[in-house]
Parts: structure tokens; sequence; C-alpha cells
């Protein structure tokens, strides 16, 4: 599917913007775990990219898998087909710049902060969510521009943060971070 | 001897086909209290705490299918249209998941030109009512009603119903995180028929 080169140049890429920021204490899969066509936490990059000398066992295959980011990416494409009444009658798709803005704050996402899941709903909202033991979370796109976040606590007595209209642009980053870090 | 007026019988008859009825209730003060009138002539009763009320998903893309977990879109239209359900002490699962079938082949045939995906049953999950009703926004309000919304052809139907505005972003994304977490807990995937 691609060369070395341009796997590399992903792999970097995914690793250069999204800046380091705080251990949310996400643990990568185990490679046995990849199936399949399925997502993987893992950027796809071969074991001489990375000046490793692991068994072939340890690495997916470059042709067979795609990283999680890039199946994140798909899924919303995917959701440009959507065409009104995808979801029962009155349902209506989705503005393809609010699926443009998701895709910009994919990117956006700290270093660190597990990968969230799309969704997208039967009035055209778009965005990503997050569910693990620790907490519930969902960004929700507003506009071409902004997007909100909501973090509900699992552990610390349903604790719930809401932040409004957050610009997807530089900034975006440091505020899921910090928010995130807060909980 | 004259009939007692039901309001909440009244309102659901006169939004019947009103795709934002919900949106409607929420204006409604005793929206709440209408839980123990009944809402349509074809119900036998309301809808008790005890009762166990059973949700089918049309289309997986309000699945995670790595996970078989339910996403957040999964119950929306509690806020606008209604969340439709069957209820368990007048149905049984086998018979809602046929009708289901049966329901999506008819809406197929209607957009079978269309690019949109084709509706099927993918999967089906129950609520305990009473944990429904237990669902509370950030000032411990009741988040949900649950109503007895009977059809002719389906005595069983029901309706999950979002009382909180959907202007209160804050506690309507906590109550719609909170409802995907209680379908969760029994979810499971169903094989295309």
């Amino acid at each position: 599917m691609f060369d070395p080169i341009t796997v590399t140049s992903i792999a970097l890429g995914h690793a250069l913007t999204r800046p380091l920021s705080k251990d949310y204490g996400w643990q990568p899969v185990a490679a046995s775990t990849v199936t399949y066509l399925m997502p993987t936490e893992h950027a796809i990059i071969s074991s001489r990219a990375v000046g490793l000398s692991a068994t072939k066992a340890s690495f997916a295959s470059l042709d067979r898998l795609m990283s999680r980011l890039e199946w994140l990416n798909a899924e919303l494409l995917a959701y440009q087909d959507l065409e009104a009444g995808w979801d029962g009658d009155e349902s209506e798709p989705p503005k393809h710049e609010h699926i443009s803005a998701a895709a910009s704050l994919l990117k956006a996402l700290p270093a660190g902060l597990p990968l969230p899941k799309t969704m997208i709903s039967a009035d055209g909202e778009v965005g990503l969510y997050w569910k693990d033991d620790r907490w519930l979370a969902d960004a929700v796109i507003e506009d071409k521009d902004h997007f909100s976040l909501f973090i509900r606590s699992l552990k610390d007595g349903n604790r719930e943060i809401f932040v409004d209209s957050i610009a997807i642009g530089t900034g975006a980053s440091q505020i899921i971070h910090e928010t995130f870090a807060k909980m | 001897m004259e009939e007692c007026v039901n309001p909440c019988r009244i309102f659901f008859e006169q939004n019947a086909h009103n795709l934002k009825k919900v949106e409607k209730l929420q204006q409604e003060p005793d929206a709440i209290a209408w839980e123990k009138l009944s809402a349509s002539a074809f119900s036998s009763g309301s809808v008790e705490d005890a009762e166990h009320i059973l949700r089918l998903l049309f289309n997986p893309i309000h699945v995670d299918l790595e996970t078989r977990k339910l996403k957040p879109t999964a119950v929306n239209d509690a806020k606008d249209k209604g969340c439709s359900v069957d209820r368990l002490k007048m149905t049984t699962k086998e018979v809602c998941v046929e009708n289901g079938h049966v329901l999506a082949a008819s809406k197929n045939q209607l957009t079978s030109q269309s690019l949109s995906p084709q509706r099927s049953v993918c999967g089906v999950t129950t609520f305990n009512v009473v944990e429904v009703r237990a669902i509370l926004d950030a000032r411990q309000n009741q988040a949900y009603a649950v109503y007895d919304t009977a059809l002719e052809n389906n005595k069983a139907h029901a309706d999950i119903c979002r009382l909180v505005l959907e202007k209160n972003k804050q506690d309507a994304r906590s109550v719609r995180l909170q409802l995907m977490e209680l379908g969760d807990r029994r979810f499971e995937l169903i094989n295309k028929h």
C-alpha cells in the first residue's frame, strides 16, 4: 500500500502533530492483538525503518493494516456519503465542513491521550468520543471552526467538565490536555 | 359519566406525527407527573418502574464494531422524536427482532435507490425503567421520562423522552452519555437477517 519512506513519513508526521503532553495512563495494545484490517494504536512502520531487529511477527504487515488515525479519518470521510434519510425519514446528512473540522480536531489531540472514536447522529451532528473505566467524554463539532468538550469522570464522584466553543487550531491541543488533566 | 381529561394522552395524540415532539414535551411543567398517566388509547396502562424495555438498533453506524459497544448517538432520538422501545411485559425479544426485520425491509424498499446504508436490525439492548428514570442532570432533576405510547399495531410501544433542554449543553451531553452507558450493559449485536 505504502512504500517504507511514505510509511515512515506518516509515522513521524503523526508523532510530530501530536505534541508530547501528560501521560494519561494509556498503554498501547500488544502487537499480537492486531488482526486483519482492524485499526491499531501503532503507527504503521517497519522494523527496519526504526532501526530495530524485531521479528516479523512483532510488526504489522504494511499492506494489510492501517493506523488507527487513518482508520478514524476514513470513518469520518465515509460520513460524507450519507444522504438525507440515512437514519430514518427525518435524518439529515452531516455538513462536509463539520467532517473536515472533526478531521482537524483529530490532528490536534495531545499525545498521550487515547485516540477517540467517531460518531454521527441522525441530525447530522459529528463528533468524537472517549470511553474507558475512568471517564466518558465527547467532543462535538459546533461549527466549522469550533467544538465543545464534555468529560464525565467515572471515578471521582461523577465530576463533570464542559468547555464550550473551543477554536479548532493551534490552541486546541493545550485546552484538551488541560481539561483532561483536571479529571 | 364524564370522562376525566388526560393531558398526557391529549399531548401525545396531538403530537403523534411530530418528529420534534420531545422538544415540545420539555416545555410542559407536568411532564414527569404525566408518566403516571396513560399516553395512548391503545395502551393497557402507564409504564411502571419495575418494567424492562427493549430497544432495537437499525443502523450499525451507532455501534463501535471493534468493542461491540454502543456509540452515544445510539440514543440520540430521545431528545426529539422519542427513543422507541418495546415493553417486555407485553412482548418478547424474539417478536421485537422479527418485527424489526419486517420494518427494516419495508423501509429499504422505499429507499432502494438511495446511496445511504440499508436498514437492518443490527443490535438489541434492554433497559430497566427505574434506572432510566434515575438518570439525573447536574441540578439533580430527572433527565428522562418513559411513556406508554402504544400504537394500534404495537401495543407494547413506549418512548424514552429526554426532559433536559438542548440549550443546557452540559446536561444534554451528560445524560446522553449516561443513557448510552445503561444501554451498553445489555447490548448485543444481531447477525444480519
